[in-house]
């Protein structure tokens, strides 16, 4: 018995990745690899300093220069600095966003979620009514405001995206738990007196990791864009540091040089689209064409 | 008294509490704000006796639970506060701007409805050929792009460009048009993968197939029977996607300098005027609350087979 | 119907699950189509009513109902033809009924065929609600499918199938997903409709219990194809195919030889539609199995009174025993 398990464990492993080799997930897991690698080794890319405001930067009337300009790929932001340097290093801030505040706001929501689940009664009931309270606030007023008390250090970005971002995934893994809780394998486990917890571990988290990643993918998106957002409205990353939020509301009123505004934008939208096929391509691995999920 | 009634009972006890706790959540978050409401009242150039005065007035001197009560007594009588800015009651402000996030909410969610549900239930019935791909494809890059950039790139393109659509404002009624469009899009694409795949589900299932064993026209059942079959996941998400429009959109008033709560509460913020903050949070709060109480009855109502 | 083939994919990747099929009914006779999951008996019906869909492919050499050659027809014309010459009755009524419509309403649609009119069509309906037997049919119309009980479901299913007068009822297992005292009340209405209207029944299962006293005729079918087919009253008492054979043993009550004998299982399990061996598809399971059956397929011959592909039909009875 035992030779047969070990290799249908390894011919599992291969099927995974067999079952990834479609062309949304590649196209996704290259878009963001592109911006990873932007994020992780800019200079490769660019060896010119973002922040730093050229002398050659604008034109004689002070205006920025359009892409192709002399050295400047990208031209020039409206204050001469070199705008093809400022979309790389703005990948470092997205990647981040991409991924620390989200791993962080999907352990919580994992944390909540298992344990109302588990639990049911009184903590379910509060933790679900604490979730529904924060679910129901306009996040996006709440994040302003908290931000601009406790002041634009990455922390409290990084605190208040986690705090906004929770819930809703909170409520699909408490929803899931349960559903898994009335598996017959969770009965036969109970009856043979298995631990409340002892069952949560082996049993129900395991079965939650697929639901947990294409989560993750996901709100890995939806965590660029609302930093993008915030940043848009000044509550972001602040300057000199380069993210591409920023760079939008540096360009909000600049439509006489739309690449100043159609860049970034189209960074941000590249990322998103990216991390949104790569879920896509998880949730679908594996399964032939008419089953395709496609939420 | 019957099943569903008490669910509908339940839930409403759920929304009190929730709402309960969204209050005292605001009430907390005007203590973690440093700015002292008195110095706002009075003023810089305020004494400090003429501190200590407003201080008695506005009961800040009161332990915290007075204050608390005091809060929640105002709040239940639609007393919002007076706001320090504009030195006119919060609710009178809130009155003056909520029509127009009203309004574009509206139009946000016509867009969403008259856009979304048609180009999904076609993608359904036209399975796996060109619509459905480019359709699929189109929404999925949709989602993707930040709305407050989309909305830029309207005004470029439609009022910069070629000035079709006023630069923002709210002078003419074309005026709503970017700004509901940009606003619904997202929603547009995420109505039209929604219904798409309810629809797909439902055209292979055997009501279907019993549909056509009857010798009913494809035209008839998509528009009689599909429709109806896979509206409530729609209707569900719709709901709960007007709420968070009436919710104040923060991001698209702002580009779009649409006087709705969500500017409102972004310049309150700027002037640091706390009370016209939390009003528009509550305000906010109240309507997402209620429109996800109503997303839960359209469940219950479009799928006869729910069971309480 | 002749010929009839189900194919999936094409050239030489091809699959046929259904192939070469074969049945004749009388007006208003009944035929059971019996065989287990996979023996194409479903996808027969579904072809009867031309509602095979990509990927699938049907062909067919002939397919006349009275005097309509359904081969000719267009799609739309097809549509007139479903529900008016030919219904369907599905198998779970649950999945089958739309839960947003009442059943009333449901059967009114099928009726309007018939009648324009809508208030005519719910008199039709709530009548064919009587006609199956519904208790209180003006009350009940208003009910939705999930409020009724299984029973009562599928007698909407029939009154829905009925509404618009059809020469021809396909069952597609109609009482596979009901309590077996309530499977016997529903055979009894089909029966009884049948004999009433003249209407001919085509009843699909894998159940050969529900043969004696409903059926006419019998087809039997294994991996695609129809292995044993003719009159009940001849086929059920002497099998002459061993797969027919083996399903009557396999049956408590059917074979009265062995009332108390532990019931015998075919072992094995019928191929899949691409891995049929190149002669007999039942030759690997079958007792009597010759060379012969693995290298050539037996045709269909008529022998003793039915229709049997099998090389050793002959011998069947005496080798494995008749049933009475």
């Amino acid at each position: 018995m035992a030779p047969a398990a070990a290799s249908t464990r390894r011919r599992g492993g291969l099927q995974v990745l067999r079952g990834l080799a479609r062309p949304d997930f590649i196209v996704g897991a290259l878009l963001v690899a592109f911006w990873a690698f932007c994020a992780l080794f800019p200079t490769v890319l660019t060896s010119a300093d973002p922040t730093r405001i050229r002398d050659d930067g604008l034109t004689l009337l002070g205006e920025p220069l359009p892409p192709g300009t002399s050295s400047f790929l990208l031209g020039t932001d409206s204050l001469g600095r070199d705008f093809f340097a400022r979309v790389v290093h703005g990948a470092r801030v997205a990647m981040i966003i991409a991924i620390v505040p989200n791993a962080l706001a999907l352990a919580f929501a994992t944390l909540v979620g298992v344990v109302a689940g588990v639990m049911r009664g009184k903590v379910e009931f509060v933790l679900m009514r604490v979730t529904e309270a924060i679910m129901v606030l306009p996040g996006f007023m709440i994040a302003m405001a908290v931000i601009s008390t406790l002041g634009t250090s990455t922390t409290v970005l990084i605190l208040t995206l986690v705090a906004f971002s929770w819930t809703y995934t909170a409520r699909v893994i408490y929803g899931e738990t349960l559903r898994l809780r009335e598996m017959l394998f969770v009965e036969a486990a109970l009856s043979v007196g298995a631990g409340r917890w002892r069952i949560a571990a082996t049993h129900i988290v395991p079965h939650l990791k697929p639901l947990l990643v294409v989560y993750f993918t996901m709100n890995a998106a939806f965590m660029v864009l609302l930093e993008a957002g915030l940043g848009f409205l000044g509550f972001g990353v602040q300057p000199p540091t380069p993210s591409w939020g920023l760079m939008l509301a540096e360009a909000r009123d600049q439509f006489f040089y739309p690449w100043l505004i159609l860049v970034p934008g189209l960074c941000l939208a590249s990322l998103s689209v990216g991390f949104y096929l790569v879920g896509q391509g998880i949730q679908n691995a594996g399964r032939p064409a008419e089953k395709a999920v496609v939420l | 008294m019957s099943p569903r009634i008490r669910y509908v009972l339940s839930r409403i006890v759920g929304l009190l509490l929730t709402l309960f706790a969204v209050f005292t959540l605001t009430f907390l978050l005007t203590f973690a704000v440093p700015q002292d409401p008195a110095r706002s009242v009075v003023g810089p150039k305020g004494t400090a006796a003429q501190l200590e005065q407003v201080r008695e007035e506005l009961g800040l001197n009161d332990p915290i639970l007075i204050q608390y009560g005091r809060y929640l007594g105002n709040v239940a009588t639609a007393d919002l506060g007076y706001s320090y800015a504009q030195r006119r009651p919060v609710v009178q402000i809130i009155g003056e701007r909520l029509p127009y996030t009203v309004v574009l909410a509206a139009g946000a969610i016509a867009f969403q409805i008259g856009v979304g549900i048609p180009v999904g239930l076609v993608a359904a019935a036209r399975a796996g050929r060109t619509f459905d791909r480019v359709s699929l494809a189109g929404s999925l890059l949709v989602i993707s792009l930040p709305g407050f950039w989309v909305g830029l790139v309207l005004l470029f393109l439609l009022a910069y460009t070629w000035p079709i659509f006023p630069l923002g404002g709210t002078g003419s009624p074309a005026a709503l048009v970017l700004p509901a469009v940009t606003l619904g899009l997202a929603g547009a694409a995420w109505t039209s993968r929604v219904m798409r795949t309810e629809a797909y589900e439902f055209l292979r299932s055997d009501v279907v197939r019993g549909l056509r064993a009857k010798g009913m026209s494809p035209r008839r059942i998509l528009l009689q029977h599909t429709v109806r079959a896979a509206s409530g996941p729609v209707l569900t998400m719709l709901a709960i996607d007007l709420g968070y429009f009436l919710g104040g959109a923060v991001l698209i008033e702002s580009v779009f300098s649409w006087p709705g709560i969500g500017l409102t509460s972004f310049q309150a913020l700027r002037q640091n005027d706390i009370p016209l903050l939390m009003g528009c949070v509550i305000v906010g709060s109240v309507f997402i609350l209620a429109l996800n109480l109503f997303a839960d009855l359209i469940r219950m109502k479009v799928d006869p087979r729910v069971s309480i | 119907m002749r010929g009839l083939r189900v194919s999936l994919g094409s050239g030489s990747a091809a699959v046929n699950l259904v192939d070469g099929v074969d049945l004749d009914l009388a007006p208003g006779r009944r035929l059971a189509l019996v065989g287990e999951s996979g023996s194409g008996k479903s996808l027969t019906a579904t072809a009867l009513m031309g509602l095979v869909d990509d990927p699938l492919r049907s062909k067919a050499d002939v397919l006349r109902l009275g005097d309509v050659d359904l081969l000719r027809l267009s799609p739309a014309q097809w549509r007139r033809v479903r529900g008016a010459l030919v219904a369907m009755v599905q198998q779970d009524p649950l999945t089958a009924l739309s839960p947003v419509f009442s059943a009333g309403s449901q059967i009114a649609e099928a009726a309007r065929a018939r009648s324009r009119n809508r208030k005519e069509a719910w008199t039709q309906a709530v009548e064919r609600m009587r006609e199956v037997g519904i208790p209180d049919p003006a009350v009940r119309a208003h009910d939705f499918p999930h409020q009724l009980s299984g029973g009562l479901r599928q007698r909407v299913a029939i009154a829905m199938a009925l509404a618009s007068e059809p020469s021809l009822m396909i069952a597609d297992e109609p009482t596979t997903a009901l309590d077996v005292t309530v499977q016997s009340q529903i055979i009894e209405l089909l029966k009884t409709l049948s004999e009433q209207r003249g209407m001919g029944v085509v009843f699909i299962t894998h159940d050969l219990g529900i043969v004696p006293g409903f059926a006419h005729e019998l087809a039997v079918m294994y991996a695609g194809r129809i292995v044993e087919s003719g009159p009940a009253g001849s086929v059920i008492p002497v099998p002459r195919h061993p797969y027919t054979f083996a399903l009557i043993a396999s049956q408590p009550g059917l074979d009265p030889r062995s009332p108390k004998r532990r019931l015998p299982t075919i072992p094995g399990s019928p191929p899949g539609a691409r891995s049929r061996p190149p002669g007999c598809a039942f030759a690997p399971r079958c007792p009597l199995a010759l060379d012969l059956c693995t290298q050539s397929a037996p045709e269909l011959r008529i022998v003793d009174g039915r229709a049997v592909a099998c090389h050793r039909a002959d011998e069947v009875p005496e080798l494995l025993g008749a049933a009475r």
